[in-house]
């Protein structure tokens, strides 16, 4: 079994937004990023995942089991990072770790201190005395303290500093280093996801546009700016995302379709996953 | 559910002590406070009740602050003892205030000098039984709150809601099940019977044409309450009217091997009521056969469990109290003549709690049902 989660075909709706048909997966020993504009579904995708919301159809599968019928023995496995802070707020870190660690069957104390250590959490601090930035990394600690096979982390570098966040994505190369952990990374710092991630899932509207290996995609789009005098509708049709402005045109355009370019004279650029996110978000 | 129960102990952490102490010194004191020392037994009981009432309330707050439940249910917990171990510290709370009680009955029953004293030492079997009180309570309050997600709400609905279905809409409940047989009451009855149809009719009709975006599953939900409400009623008639079928047996046997022994007068008077008797128990037996049909009917056409839960939940009051009260009278009817009154007297207070045992069963199982479904988070 290579695959670590599987996601078929799950759809769920809600009051004016539906997730539609949502297929992906990610693979033993990879790092996946999980980028969309606000709205787009991505944390009620991870809610789905951690059967936090009920599925209205389609299938889970973590470890090859489901996540519903199986759901305390993959919880096991899972170190799980919330974009916000749910701990008890009048509690001191160290209770919160007495209250947390006994539900962990490989729950590791050795490791949980040293994380503290590392990202300077003191134990007697409550957690209401905590900055948001702080807060997350204590629930940063408590993911990474109890040996997890699949890091799930739900915008966990929101309200961190740059400096930190480089650590953090270090900790996690180092984490799947044995190649038997997984980690599914949803943020908008997409900066964070080209220094690490192996895979980039990009979801938009309740709909799953890309999922595919990080350097491909990159590969696979240019940025292309022009005379807006070029842009005929076919042209048009052949881009996404465009951005019209009285200087000219800039979209998104994948390599296949370059060729319609050939003979205008235009500017082409490698996108960052920051700007594949734009256009294909302008053009949904 | 060890673990679970020693992390809800922590979240409470100093009000787990404090809330006891606290309200076991007040209510000492208090009693000792000369011209002040008029504390009748239910107000103590009420003090004592607090205890359970207040830390179930600091426990719940302490999730419902920050949402902690969510981070619960991201650990690898079973649902099912993420609601058992509510239920059981519930338990374990009633328990605290019931030592309370019992050591500060001792205390002021001791030291007291019988001056001035309105004082009525409270028996530990009423102790227990206001204990049981914020247990029927919480059966309630649990459920609506995993619905709600509304701490307050929840509280709120639950003690008035108990309160006012006990009541039974106030009055009407006392008159619907009441003695129907010997008494004067059918036409009352009817009549009561009659007020809760015409208000949801009324409310069906308001809601269909003010409310047009209510969908026919929740109209059809509403008259399954309904229908489940007074399918309730019927079955809670049949079984007071049998019980006394003994007496109804006797009045054959006054009117047939007897009937020297009586005046023209008394014999036709007991005539009529064997009449109807065998009326009364027609109708309603006729009433709760087509009841039953057509709620199962309904309950074939339904498009999802959740409101099957959700009648269940409402109708749990009436079963409980049918299941308890009545039932001991019903089933005990016959023991009491051929045992000891020792022997009946632990029979009934079996039956008594076994109201509890089934609002316990009914309220733990659409918990369980709400926390698996997600349905507000």
């Amino acid at each position: 079994m290579n695959k670590i989660l599987e996601i078929n075909n799950v759809e769920k709706s809600f009051e004016g937004f539906k997730l539609d048909k949502i297929n992906f997966s990610l693979n033993k020993g990879y790092i996946m990023g999980f980028i969309g504009p606000n709205g787009a579904g991505k944390t009620t995708t991870i809610r789905l995942i951690m059967n936090l919301l009920k599925k209205n159809s389609g299938d889970i599968k973590i470890f090859g089991m489901d996540n519903v019928a199986d759901e305390v023995t993959i919880k096991d496995r899972i170190g799980f990072v919330y974009e916000e802070s749910y701990f008890y707020e009048h509690l001191t870190i160290k209770k919160m770790k007495e209250i947390i660690s006994p539900f962990y069957s490989r729950w590791d104390d050795e490791k949980f201190d040293e994380y503290c250590d590392i990202f300077g959490l003191l134990p007697k601090k409550k957690i209401k005395d905590l900055s948001k930035g702080t807060k997350m990394k204590f629930s940063l600690a408590v993911a990474l303290s109890h040996h997890a096979e699949l890091l799930i982390l739900d915008e966990p570098t929101s309200g961190l500093d740059p400096v930190f966040r480089d650590k953090l994505m270090d900790i996690l190369r180092e984490e799947i280093q044995d190649e038997n952990k997984s980690i599914l990374f949803s943020t908008h710092i997409t900066s964070d996801l080209e220094k690490i991630a192996d895979y980039i899932t990009f979801i938009n509207d309740g709909k799953i546009v890309f999922s595919d290996q990080k350097d491909i995609l990159l590969e696979n789009y240019k940025i292309v700016k022009g005379d807006t005098k070029i842009l005929s509708a076919e042209i048009k049709n052949q881009l996404l995302g465009v951005k019209e402005n009285k200087f000219g045109f800039e979209a998104l355009c994948n390599v296949e379709k370059h060729s319609i370019f050939s003979q205008f004279d235009i500017v082409t650029e490698k996108p960052s996953l920051e700007q594949m996110m734009v256009y294909l978000s302008n053009k949904m | 559910m060890f673990k679970l129960i020693t992390a809800d102990m922590k979240v409470l952490g100093h009000r787990l002590w404090i809330i006891p102490v606290g309200l076991f010194l007040f209510v000492t004191t208090f009693s000792f406070i000369p011209y002040l020392n008029q504390v009748q037994s239910f107000q103590y009981l009420i003090f004592i009740s607090l205890i359970p009432a207040l830390l179930l309330y600091e426990l719940f707050r302490e999730n419902h602050k920050n949402n902690s439940e969510i981070m619960v249910m991201t650990m690898p917990i079973d649902r099912k003892k993420i609601v058992y171990s509510k239920y059981l510290l519930l338990f374990g709370f009633i328990m605290i205030g019931f030592v309370a009680g019992l050591i500060s009955k001792e205390l002021i029953t001791f030291f007291n000098i019988g001056l001035n004293n309105n004082f009525v030492d409270p028996m530990s079997k009423d102790m227990l039984f206001a204990l049981t009180f914020i247990l029927r309570v919480g059966l309630f309050i649990i459920p609506i709150y995993h619905y709600t997600r509304k701490l307050n709400l929840s509280f709120f609905a639950g003690i008035i809601g108990y309160f006012l279905i006990l009541a039974g809409y106030f009055e009407l409940y006392y008159e619907v099940f009441g003695w129907t047989w010997f008494g004067d009451r059918v036409i009352s009855h009817l009549s009561n019977i009659s007020i809760v149809i015409s208000i949801a009719l009324i409310i069906h009709l308001v809601v269909k044409y003010k409310f047009k975006g209510i969908s026919k599953e929740k109209i059809v939900n509403g008259w399954f309450i309904v229908l489940a409400y007074l399918t309730t009623v019927t079955l809670q008639l049949l079984i007071k009217n049998l019980i006394h079928f003994d007496l109804y047996l006797r009045l054959k046997k006054i009117c047939g091997d007897l009937a020297h022994l009586y005046t023209a007068e008394q014999l036709e008077k007991y005539h009529n009521l064997i009449n109807q008797y065998n009326e009364y128990l027609l109708m309603v037996g006729l009433s709760f056969i087509v009841l039953t049909l057509a709620l199962i009917l309904i309950h074939r056409k339904a498009e999802n469990k959740f409101f099957q839960y959700a009648v269940l939940f409402v109708m749990l009051p009436i079963f409980m109290i049918i299941f308890g009260e009545y039932s001991y009278d019903f089933f005990t009817w016959n023991f009491r003549r051929f045992h000891s009154y020792e022997a009946y007297v632990i029979v009934k207070n079996l039956f008594s709690y076994l109201n509890l045992i089934i609002g316990v069963f009914i309220s733990v199982k659409v918990s369980i049902y709400l926390l698996k479904n997600n349905r507000t988070l």
